[in-house]
C-alpha cells in the first residue's frame, strides 16, 4: 500500500477533473442518443487500459516511459514520439487551467481582469510543476484529502435534494439503448486515463504492487454516470443542454440553509480550485519531464543548464495559455473535444509502442 | 530562488484586497428585483430594492431606496439606474425576482433567460409573480422586518415560515420545467396588502410562457401536499355536526399511472397522513371510535378535495405535477411515447386514496 495509493490518487484526481474538461458536454450532446452505452464501454475500455498499461510497465520497474522506449527505438524515432506525447500532455493541463480561468471569471470574479487571473494560476503551476515528482506526489494527497470531501459532501447534497427530479433522470434511463457514440466514448474515457501519469512517475514509484484494480473500474463508472445524471436532474432532459458549464451550474442551484456559506457553489469552486491546479500541474510536469529528457544530461553537475531548460520548457507552455487566453468560448470547446479526441489515440498509441518494448524485451532476455 | 520567489508571493498578497477592488462601502446590494411591463407596449419597467450596508448590526435601522427605470431592454434599464445611485450596483445577493403579474400574463421567458443567462444573479433566486404590480410587492415594508427584504427571502424560500400555502421556485426549476416535455411551470403568487403586508397563499399555473391559471388558498395547500412530504398544515374533518380539525405531523402522497378494468388511463393518488387533534367544536370526551371516525372523516373530506383539484388541473390542459414526464420515464418507446401522452391525458380519470390516521387526541382527551 505505501506506494501503490499514488496510482490510485493519480487515478482520481484525473477522473474527478473530467467535469471540468468538457467530458460533460460531450456527454450531454448525445444524451438521447446513446450517452448511457458510451459511458459503459468507455468504462470497459478505461479499465482495459488500465489493466494492459499497468501490467506492461511492472516489466520495467523504476523506468520512465524514455527509458523503455530507449530499448528498442533508436533516438531519430524517439524524438518525435516524446515531442507529441509533451504537447499532448501540454494540452491536458492547457484545457483544464484555460476552463477554469474561464470559470473563475464568471462565477467568481467578473470584474476581474482576465490577465490578472491568468497570471496568478500560471505563478503557482510554473513554481510547482518544478518540484520533484515525489514531492508532488505527497502534495497530490495532501490536495485531495482536502478537496474530495468537499465534492462528496456536494454530492450529497445534490442528490438529497427533495427538487431533484427524478423523473428526468428516469426518462433518460429509457434512451439506454442506442449504439454508443465514438466521440462521447472517447471523451469518458477521460476519467479513466489517470493511470498515463505512470509514463514518468514510474520512475519513483519502482515497487508498485497493484491489487484490486477492478475498483477503479467501479470508481469511474461511478463518477461517470453522477457526472451525466446529476446535471439532469436539475435541468431536466432538455434545458440541461443550455448551460455552458453544466456542474458549475448544478453546483449553483444547491442551496446550504444551516451553514455559513448558503451557496454551494463556492465550496464546490474551492474544491476544484485545488483539484484543477494540482492536475495542471502534474500534467505539465509529465510534460516537463518528456521533453528534458530528451537533453543529455550535464556532464558538470554545478551546471544551470537543467534549470534553464525546465524554465524554458514551462515557459513556453505558460505562453502557449496565454496565447490561447484570446479564443472565445465555443474555440475553446472545441479545442477541449478535439483533445479528448486526440488524448486517446495517444494512449492507444502509448500502450503500443510500450507492447512493442515489452516483446523486445522478451526476445532479449527470453 | 527561495527570495525571488517569497518576494513574488508577497507581491501577490497585495492583491489579495478581497472585494474585486470595490470595497463594501462602495457597493450597493440589490435585494430584489422586480419587472413590469412598461407603459410603452413591449417596455420593462424594471424595479429595484437596494440595501445599504451599515456597520452596527446592533443598532440596525431598516434603510432601503428603490429605484425605478423604464427601457425596452431589461439590461438597459439597468445600466441607467447606475446613474441614480453613487455606488456600484451589485446583484450577488439578488433572492428573489417578481414578475409583475400583467407581465406573466404575455411572457416569462424574457425575463427567465436574462436571470439565469447573467452571470452574477445566483440559480437559488426565487421566482414569483406580484399582484397587482412587481412594483408594490416590493416595495411592501413588514413592521417585522429588520433586514431589507429579508420578509420575503424568508417567506419564499422556507427558513422562516413553514406555510402550507407558499411553494417556492427556483430560477433553474423554472427553467428546467419550461422546457421540459411532460411537464408544466409553477410560480407562487404574491399580493401587497397596502405598504406593510403581503400574502403569499396562491399558486399560479403556466403553460409554457404565461399564466394560464391561478389556484385558490385551498388549492394550494392541497397542491402542496401532493407534491411536498411533510407538509405541516391542518385539514378539517366533519363528524355528524361536530366540526374537528387535525394537524398532519407528516405527510406524503405518491402515485401510479394505471389503466383501469374498462381499458381506460388512470392516475392513483395514494396519500398518507399522521395527525393530531387541534381543534374541536363539541364538548365531547374523544373517545378511541371518535379518533378513528375523526380520521375516516378526514380522509373522505381530502379524497373529494383532492379529486376535485385533480380533474379541475386536467381540464385546464396544463400539467404542474409532471405526469407526462412521470410516464416517459417509465415508458421505453421514446419516439412515441409523449404522443402517447397526449392522447391519453384529456381522457385521465383520478382515483385518489387517503390513509389519513390520528393518532391523538391532542393534551386533552
Amino acid at each position: 500500500m505505501t506506494q501503490n495509493r499514488y496510482f490510485y490518487w493519480l487515478f482520481i484526481m484525473n477522473s474527478l477533473i473530467n467535469i471540468i474538461n468538457f467530458v460533460p458536454r460531450e456527454l450531454m450532446d448525445t444524451r438521447f442518443k446513446g450517452a448511457q452505452t458510451s459511458i459503459l464501454a468507455a468504462v470497459v475500455l478505461g479499465t482495459a487500459f488500465v489493466y494492459l498499461f499497468t501490467a506492461l510497465m511492472a516489466k520495467f520497474p523504476g523506468k520512465g516511459i524514455q527509458e523503455i522506449l530507449d530499448t528498442a527505438f533508436s533516438r531519430v524515432f524517439i524524438i518525435p514520439l516524446m515531442v507529441i506525447f509533451a504537447a499532448l500532455w501540454c494540452a491536458a493541463g492547457l484545457i483544464t487551467i484555460l476552463s477554469f480561468i474561464d470559470i473563475t471569471l464568471r462565477f467568481i470574479s467578473p470584474d476581474t481582469g482576465p490577465y490578472l487571473v491568468v497570471l496568478g494560476f500560471l505563478v503557482v503551476v510554473f513554481f510547482c510543476a518544478r518540484m520533484d515528482s515525489l514531492s508532488l506526489l505527497y502534495g497530490l494527497e495532501v490536495m485531495l484529502g482536502i478537496s474530495v470531501p468537499l465534492i462528496l459532501y456536494t454530492l450529497f447534497k445534490a442528490v438529497t435534494n427533495p427538487d431533484f427530479s427524478w423523473d428526468a433522470v428516469l426518462q433518460i434511463i429509457t434512451y439506454f439503448p442506442h449504439a454508443p457514440d465514438v466521440k462521447s466514448m472517447a471523451a469518458a474515457t477521460f476519467s479513466f486515463s489517470g493511470y498515463i501519469n505512470m509514463a514518468v512517475f514510474n520512475r519513483v514509484l519502482p515497487k508498485l504492487r497493484l491489487k484490486h484494480r477492478w475498483i477503479l473500474g467501479v470508481q469511474g463508472l461511478a463518477v461517470l454516470l453522477l457526472t451525466f445524471y446529476v446535471p439532469i436532474g436539475y435541468f431536466g432532459t432538455v434545458a440541461v443542454e443550455r448551460h455552458v458549464y453544466t456542474w458549475f451550474s448544478t453546483a449553483d442551484s444547491i442551496g446550504i440553509n444551516t451553514f455559513i456559506i448558503e451557496r454551494m457553489l463556492f465550496i464546490f469552486y474551492f474544491a476544484y480550485l485545488n483539484l484543477s491546479l494540482t492536475s495542471v500541474i502534474i500534467h505539465w510536469h509529465v510534460g516537463k519531464e518528456l521533453l528534458t529528457g530528451l537533453f543529455p544530461s550535464p556532464k558538470n553537475p554545478k551546471s544551470k543548464a537543467k534549470v534553464w531548460r525546465e524554465l524554458a520548457i514551462l515557459g513556453l507552455f505558460s505562453a502557449v495559455t496565454l496565447i490561447l487566453m484570446r479564443l472565445d468560448q465555443y474555440q475553446l470547446n472545441a479545442l477541449g473535444i478535439w483533445f479528448l479526441l486526440a488524448r486517446w489515440l495517444g494512449e492507444l498509441l502509448l500502450i503500443m509502442l510500450l507492447f512493442y518494448c515489452y516483446t523486445v524485451l522478451r526476445r532479449r532476455n527470453p | 530562488m527561495r527570495r525571488l520567489l517569497l518576494g513574488i508571493g508577497l507581491l501577490l498578497l497585495c492583491l489579495t484586497t478581497g472585494c474585486e477592488y470595490k470595497d463594501i462601502d462602495r457597493r450597493i446590494f440589490v435585494v430584489a428585483i422586480g419587472i413590469d411591463p412598461g407603459e410603452k407596449a413591449g417596455n420593462f419597467k424594471v424595479s429595484l430594492k437596494l440595501a445599504i450596508p451599515q456597520g452596527d448590526v446592533t443598532k440596525i435601522d431598516e434603510k432601503m431606496q428603490i429605484l425605478t427605470e423604464e427601457s425596452s431592454s431589461i439590461s438597459e434599464a439597468l445600466r441607467r439606474m447606475k446613474s441614480k445611485v453613487e455606488k456600484e450596483l451589485d446583484y450577488v445577493h439578488c433572492k428573489s425576482l417578481i414578475v409583475g403579474e400583467k407581465l406573466a400574463a404575455e411572457d416569462i421567458r424574457h425575463v427567465l433567460d436574462w436571470a439565469v443567462r447573467r452571470r452574477d444573479i445566483q440559480l437559488i433566486l426565487n421566482f414569483a409573480v406580484g399582484r397587482p404590480e412587481a412594483l408594490q410587492v416590493i416595495e411592501v415594508k413588514p413592521p417585522s422586518e429588520r433586514i431589507p427584504s429579508n420578509s420575503l427571502i424568508m417567506a419564499m424560500s422556507g427558513q422562516g415560515t413553514e406555510s402550507p400555502f407558499i411553494a417556492s421556485v427556483y430560477a433553474y426549476q423554472l427553467m428546467r420545467d419550461i422546457y421540459e416535455n411532460g411537464k408544466n411551470p409553477i410560480l407562487p403568487v404574491i399580493e401587497a396588502q397596502g405598504k406593510e403586508q403581503f400574502l403569499i397563499n396562491k399558486i399560479a399555473l403556466l403553460d409554457k410562457q404565461k399564466i394560464r391559471l391561478v389556484l385558490s388558498a385551498n388549492e394550494t395547500r392541497l397542491f402542496n401536499l401532493l407534491t411536498r412530504s411533510n407538509l405541516r398544515t391542518n385539514f378539517p374533518a366533519t363528524v355528524d355536526d361536530g366540526k374537528y380539525q387535525y394537524y398532519t405531523e407528516s405527510s406524503s402522497s405518491s402515485y401510479r399511472i394505471i389503466t383501469t378494468k374498462e381499458g381506460e388511463p388512470a392516475i392513483r393518488y395514494k396519500i398518507k397522513i399522521k395527525g393530531i387533534l387541534e381543534e374541536s367544536s363539541t364538548q365531547e370526551i374523544v373517545t378511541h371510535s371518535l379518533l378513528r371516525q375523526i380520521s375516516d372523516a378526514g380522509a373522505e373530506a381530502l379524497n373529494q378535495e383532492v379529486g376535485a383539484l385533480l380533474y379541475k388541473v386536467r381540464d385546464s390542459g396544463l400539467d404542474p405535477f409532471g405526469w407526462g414526464i412521470h410516464y416517459g420515464a417509465r415508458h421505453w418507446n421514446n419516439s412515441t411515447e409523449m404522443r402517447d401522452w397526449e392522447r391519453l391525458y384529456p381522457r385521465l380519470k383520478f382515483q385518489v386514496e387517503a390513509d389519513v390516521g390520528v393518532k391523538y387526541s391532542g393534551m386533552i382527551r
